[in-house]
């Protein structure tokens, strides 16, 4: 079920009633109707993928308490369990494929002809997702930050917490299991924020980031017939098509569960404000940043270990994180050039000079220094984002050539209105509403009822039905 | 949780009130010809244009399918007088073949003739809901718009196009001839430079795998239905600037596969012929006159083929 679908606010209506009003006197009652609830939501995509999602879920919770054991080498095992299944369901589903027509191609090229077995069947919505959840717990177990869950309607409700199922946050054991296992009160301050936060994030999505959509696609499908201007506005939309998308989604998710009492982690913080990659990364898909370098980094040894192992451990956390996005080339192509980006910065050691800052914090605009600096850093993050959209590297770079070498004068044949306008007038609201967030999180109380119902209807007439998220194919 | 739910509801309410006024406002000035059954103005005015006049449709002995390339090239009319059999254009802007593979209209004992160019290989925009029946009532209408089309938005502003759409001097025209064909002016025309100089061809990409599955669904509907008594398919050449032998080839390449693939159509390639730029109005449509010299020759190729009448 798509948050931006008919069904859905029928779906949020009932559970939110029956939460609530039924089973709001009991808290194992009302995570079980959480649990029922999230299978609904995710089985009405494909109740197919049900089975697997709850295998996956029953073998972490019982690999929870062989982590947990005091003897070394048994809490070794299972946590080596733990990660093989939940890798082993990803390479199963997301990259199997993958993996097979690669060695067909290499194969071939030493002349050997071989056919073996092709899955043929569609990714499992949200895999990438439920599993991290999944290696998250253990993991947490294993490094003694918390012990095993008993009851597995919890394990399962922090699992597949419907609003987090599909495409994160990918929350973290420590964070989220102590408010599945906590009774929740109703807050109307927070409800009321998580439907402001709703209304922004479907905004984002159906007003700003669908309408790019069908300007980057027309652009990118007939991208030789284009000249270089219009290639770049493509780009840029295409920019703020994604972080519409997805920072839309992550807001939903956070308004939804903040109206069953759930506080979730914050998935972006304003990321085209940032003055560098590392802090770029600070700021953008933070859940999955985060646990990257957690789960990753630190263990390799981070950049404890000197330079050499720092700059491999950088490379192997990026590509990681490229190749997490899909089963494809491009996509790790799309890690290396963040992690090049990255590597400077490392190397003169300041990848951590914006750590704890946003641009201009006491100050209504940034100076000239920190709006080049964050003009570098978008130009960088767009170029990037070209091999992200195009999963051909060679269009992609063939794309990227035309934007460097081709013409500039005349303005697209094709693209019905102006794009310099066109992109303006949707990026706008949102880069306005980012740089006043950027201070103030808690601005969005601010939104008043006229600008709510103006936003509202707009997101009405805009509403397009086979309108997807980008991130679901993750 | 009252005052939560009361402002919700309160929330939910002034919305659908002003969603609801809005949408009444814009749906009161679209004009009765005007129906939706589909995502495309274009259609929407074909098929009230046929609804208003179904006997039109029913006596046809021609009837002319497909995109803009039948719409503004062929003159339905013409061809009625020259071949003295009554017929009826319902072509509309980007309707490809693949669009009428439901449609009942195969089995009415007619010539079809679909006439085709560089831009019917551009990707499937329109979403019919009527199946070509050019029948529906406003309670089907408020269904479809509530359940099929992309958004409320863009059907409004199908109602604000409508309004526009009044002479032939500009390419979003939609005033149909009595046969339902829009032969653009010579005179005076809003020339689009960016079409003008525009190459469909390119735009769209055409290759092999397009034509190849362009013959597929004309096959699927040349088996599915047997009704019709011909099914002639033409194409149109462009402005002179874009012929290339490979081109050429290409097209040729199409006759080909339809005659080995489709032994119940008709191929008739006029994509060779050179029509001069003051013909055209844009890189692949042609203006009054050279729809008119364009339909000639057409009658001739039908003649040719022994269906007209004396």
């Amino acid at each position: 079920m798509l948050f931006n679908s008919f069904e859905f606010p029928i779906f949020l209506s009932i559970v939110f009633l029956l939460y609530w009003f039924v089973f709001n006197k009991n808290l194992q009652h009302q995570n079980l109707l959480l649990l029922i609830a999230s299978y609904f939501f995710y089985g009405w995509w494909s109740w197919k993928f049900l089975g697997l999602l709850a295998f996956s879920t029953l073998l972490d919770f019982f690999y929870g308490f062989g982590v947990a054991s005091p003897n070394k080498s048994k809490s070794k095992l299972f946590l080596c369990l733990g990660i093989i299944n939940n890798l082993g369901f990803l390479a199963i589903f997301k990259y199997y494929n993958f993996f097979v027509k690669e060695f067909l191609y290499a194969a071939g090229l030493l002349g050997l002809h071989l056919h073996p077995l092709l899955i043929e069947v569609a990714l499992p919505v949200g895999i990438s997702f439920y599993t991290f959840h999944g290696m998250s717990y253990v993991f947490d177990i294993y490094r003694g930050i918390r012990k095993p869950v008993t009851n597995f309607i919890e394990y399962a409700v922090f699992v597949c917490f419907f609003p987090l199922l599909v495409a994160g946050p990918i929350e973290r054991a420590n964070h989220l299991l102590p408010q599945v296992q906590t009774a929740r009160r109703f807050k109307y301050s927070q409800a009321i924020e998580g439907c402001r936060l709703i209304l922004w994030g479907m905004f984002k999505k159906v007003v700003i980031a669908d309408a790019l959509a069908g300007y980057v696609d027309e652009i990118v499908d007939h991208y030789t017939v284009h000249n270089a201007y219009t290639l770049l506005m493509g780009a840029i939309s295409f920019s703020f098509q994604v972080y519409c998308d997805f920072s839309g989604y992550s807001d939903i998710a956070l308004g939804v569960a903040k109206l069953f009492g759930f506080e979730l982690l914050s998935n972006f913080k304003f990321p085209y404000f940032s003055r560098d990659i590392a802090e770029f990364w600070r700021r953008w898909h933070i859940s999955l940043s985060s646990w990257f370098r957690d789960y990753l980094y630190i263990p390799l040894g981070g950049s404890k270990e000197g330079k050499l192992r720092a700059v491999r451990n950088v490379f192997i956390v990026f590509l990681v994180s490229g190749f997490w996005h899909g089963a494809s080339w491009n996509f790790v192509v799309w890690g290396g050039i963040h992690a090049c980006g990255f590597l400077p910065l490392l190397l003169f050691d300041r990848n951590r000079r914006y750590i704890s800052t946003i641009v201009a914090e006491d100050r209504r605009f940034p100076t000239i220094r920190e709006l080049s600096q964050m003009a570098g850093t978008f130009l960088f993050v767009t170029f990037a984002w070209i091999f992200f959209r195009i999963h051909n590297l060679g269009t992609a770079w063939d794309y990227v050539k035309r934007i460097i070498s081709g013409s500039i004068r005349n303005p697209s044949q094709y693209v019905s209105l102006p794009p310099g306008k066109l992109i303006l007038l949707y990026i706008i609201p949102v880069l306005v509403a980012d740089w006043y967030f950027r201070r103030d999180e808690r601005v969005l109380r601010r939104l008043g009822w006229v600008l709510s119902l103006a936003m509202g209807v707009w997101i009405f007439f805009a509403f397009k039905r086979d309108s997807s998220f980008i991130y679901f194919q993750f | 949780m009252k005052k939560f739910l009361t402002k919700v509801f309160l929330y939910i309410g002034s919305l659908l009130v002003i969603v609801s006024l809005v949408s009444i406002y814009y749906f009161r000035r679209v004009p009765n010809q005007f129906l939706l059954v589909s995502n495309s103005v274009s259609y929407n005015l074909k098929a009230g244009f046929i609804q208003q006049q179904p006997e039109r449709l029913n006596k046809a002995e021609i009837i002319v399918v497909g995109s803009s390339m039948s719409l503004n090239n062929v003159s339905a009319k013409m061809l009625q007088d020259s071949l003295h059999m009554p017929a009826i254009n319902l072509s509309s802007w980007g309707l490809n073949i693949a669009n009428y593979e439901h449609s009942a209209i195969w089995d009415r004992h007619k010539v079809f003739l679909c006439n085709i160019g560089m831009p019917d290989f551009e990707p499937l925009g329109v979403d019919t809901k009527d199946d070509f029946s050019f029948n529906t009532s406003r309670v089907r209408e408020i269904f479809n718009l509530a359940t099929d089309f992309n958004t409320l938005m863009a059907t409004i502003k199908q109602g604000k196009e409508v309004m526009a759409i009044r002479d032939n001097r500009d390419y979003k025209s939609c005033n149909f001839d009595e046969c339902g064909s829009v032969l653009f002016s010579d005179s005076a025309f809003n020339y689009d430079s960016a079409r003008w100089n525009g190459d469909d061809y390119l735009r769209f990409a055409v290759d092999s795998a397009k034509l190849i599955d362009y013959v597929r669904q004309l096959k699927k509907i040349t088996t599915t239905h047997q009704g019709y008594t011909r099914i002639i398919i033409s194409f149109s050449p462009g402005r002179g600037v874009f012929y290339s032998q490979k081109r050429s080839a290409m097209v040729a390449y199409l006759g080909r596969m339809i005659r080995e693939s489709c032994p119940q159509a008709v191929f008739v390639n006029l994509y060779d012929r050179h029509y001069p730029d003051s013909t055209y109005a844009d890189d692949s449509h042609f203006n009054v006159i050279g729809a008119k010299r364009y339909t000639a020759e057409l009658v001739d190729s039908i003649n040719g083929l022994g269906i007209g009448k004396k």
